[in-house]
């Protein structure tokens, strides 16, 4: 089942990386190849059984509601991002001028 | 050297002759980061509870304080973090010294630490093959003598795996017994934090450090914790082994089977009683976690963007060009995550958003997690007649560097006989038994879960009859 081209380039617009072209046709080949070694699931029967999410049985595990002193302070955060002006985190933007 | 060996010595002379190892076996390309800091002399002695008093290194995708954390990445190149994982904390406050971070397959996908973005790590016992993946770097530290223990992080195999490559004990504890707080997720409903040593009395010492609940991370489950090393008593007369046919068959190469079986003999005679089971739906494991797991990859590396870390302040490091560069927001994400990320990392990503996707779902995430129940329910109703199950780790041994790096899906198949353990949220130990080629076969033990004193008590009972 090899993947159409359109359909890599819709996912790569899914997932927010860009392909070259050469990567784009090199990844429909590769990812073929895995999608039909997975799609050998189709033949299980699954009906009678419901999904595993997880095996702890855990559900809403919550933290307490209290308020506490943050383990990370603005410095710290400003020293580990790219842009930075005036005490906030920059970022490129968002509407086009 | 063991933990033992290492804490004889005492903790100034332990790191010291570590980081002597550490340097002289630098073109293992084991470690990433090396703090050459830790042997300053600054009352080392002093610090923690003295239970684990010894040099260890950590796999690079848990967050420390003292080393950057890279995940083996352009992406993280120099990033230090703010906090430092739950694990690490708590092998400091018992005495433990880190001395190094290790190398791994990038974001921990991968079999053979060839993925990873700062080069392949050799495999000591054969330096022209890998010594698996993602805990690459960890084996062969630990297989080359450079620390007593390490820790790796294991998802579909990838502590397991190396531990079996390199000849050394690998320890996946079940999902929810150590903390994942500060591991950087990988596949959240399967990652898991665990020791590689030289010895099963090793790997208890390390796990009765980190193991527990920790209210940092919501998975982990209020059990006590047990004191494993009592467990290790070598008495294996009445315990029911289970062996499971599907692991012996296709794919398996013989020499591995026979050495497994050999392995499984010994126990016999020390008084196990082998019972042949059938796990009729690992055969669809791989399947499985190649669908569950690149899902939640594409998930958790979505925060990868460059916005609020993972950049390096040099503004000459070419993969920072295009902060400056036209376009906005969104197309820096496109261009940042095309550049940070490597091939292997993409194709992950590329898949998990596929399957997840409208119209793709039902047929792939969806039924996979159905095929987990049914893997699942295989183990539970062997557990009612044995105690452990016992498989070879690995179908074959160490293959060479550059051999299936260009085929994916070869690649992948590593991981035959330790996804069902994974999915199954079982933990699962390596132990090494023996050869095939004169290079080192690993025996799987896996076990019910949350019983890891039992995998342990057989790993050990088994070291000691080898």
């Amino acid at each position: 089942m090899k993947l159409p081209l359109e359909q890599v380039e819709w996912v790569t617009k899914l997932a927010y990386v860009d392909l070259t072209d050469a990567e784009k046709a090199e990844y429909a080949e590769k990812l073929s190849a895995v999608l039909g070694y997975i799609d050998e699931l189709q033949q299980v029967d699954t009906n009678t059984v419901d999904e595993t999410m997880q095996i702890t049985n855990l559900s809403n595990v919550m933290d307490g509601d209290y308020v506490r002193k943050s383990e990370i302070g603005r410095e710290e955060f400003l020293k580990r991002a790219p842009m930075s002006e005036r005490g906030y985190i920059k970022v490129k933007s968002v509407f086009k001028r | 050297m063991d933990i033992q060996e290492a804490e004889k010595l005492g903790i100034e002379k332990a790191v010291a002759e570590s980081l002597k190892i550490i340097h002289d076996k630098k073109d293992l390309n084991a470690v990433l980061a090396i703090n050459d800091e830790a042997v300053s002399g600054q009352g080392l002695a002093d610090k923690g509870s003295g239970r684990l008093n010894v040099p260890y290194i950590c796999k690079d995708n848990i967050v420390t304080l003292e080393l950057p954390t890279t995940a083996g990445s352009k992406m993280l190149e120099g990033f230090v973090s703010p906090y430092e994982a739950t694990v690490v904390t708590r092998l400091r406050e018992a005495g433990a010294v880190m001395v190094g971070k290790s190398n791994l397959d990038e974001f921990a996908m991968g079999s053979s630490t060839e993925n990873s973005a700062y080069g392949v790590t050799k495999n000591p016992v054969d330096e022209s093959r890998v010594p698996g993946g993602s805990s690459g770097g960890s084996a062969s530290a630990v297989a080359s003598g450079m620390v007593p223990f390490a820790l790796g992080s294991d998802t579909g195999g990838s502590i397991r795996q190396p531990a079996s490559f390199c000849g050394v004990v690998g320890l996946m504890p079940t999902y929810g017994r150590v903390s994942r707080y500060g591991l950087i997720a990988m596949a959240s409903s399967l990652d898991r934090i665990g020791p590689i040593t030289t010895t099963v009395r090793d790997a208890s010492k390390v796990l009765q450090v980190i193991a527990g609940r920790d209210e940092h991370d919501g998975t982990t489950v209020d059990i006590p914790v047990p004191a494993y090393e009592e467990f290790l008593d070598g008495d294996v007369k009445g315990l029911k082994i289970g062996v499971p046919k599907e692991y012996f068959g296709e794919g398996v190469d013989a020499g591995v089977a026979e050495a497994v079986r050999v392995a499984i003999n010994k126990l016999k005679d020390a008084g196990a009683e082998i019972i042949e089971i059938s796990l009729p739906y690992s055969k669809y494991a791989l399947a499985t976690y190649y669908i569950l797991q690149p899902a939640e990859v594409s998930a958790n590396l979505g925060r990868y963007d460059r916005v609020r870390y993972g950049y390096s302040h040099n503004s000459q490091s070419p993969i920072t060009n295009n902060q400056n560069g036209a376009g906005g927001l969104i197309e820096n994400y496109f261009a940042t995550r095309a550049e940070g990320f490597g091939a292997e990392v993409k194709r992950r990503i590329m898949l998990g958003t596929y399957t997840l996707s409208a119209g793709f779902r039902d047929a792939y995430y969806d039924k996979a997690q159905r095929v987990r129940t049914l893997i699942k329910q295989d183990f539970d109703k062997a557990f009612e007649k044995v105690d452990v199950i016992v498989t070879p780790t690995t179908p074959t041994t160490a293959f060479k560097i550059g051999e299936k790096i260009n085929d994916p899906l070869s690649m992948y198949k590593a991981d035959l006989l330790t996804t069902p353990a994974s999915l199954a949220g079982l933990p699962a130990i390596s132990v090494p038994c023996g050869e095939a080629d004169g290079l080192p076969v690993g025996l799987q033990i896996m076990g019910k879960q949350f019983d890891e004193p039992t995998i342990l008590k057989v790993a050990d009972a088994y070291e000691k009859l080898r």
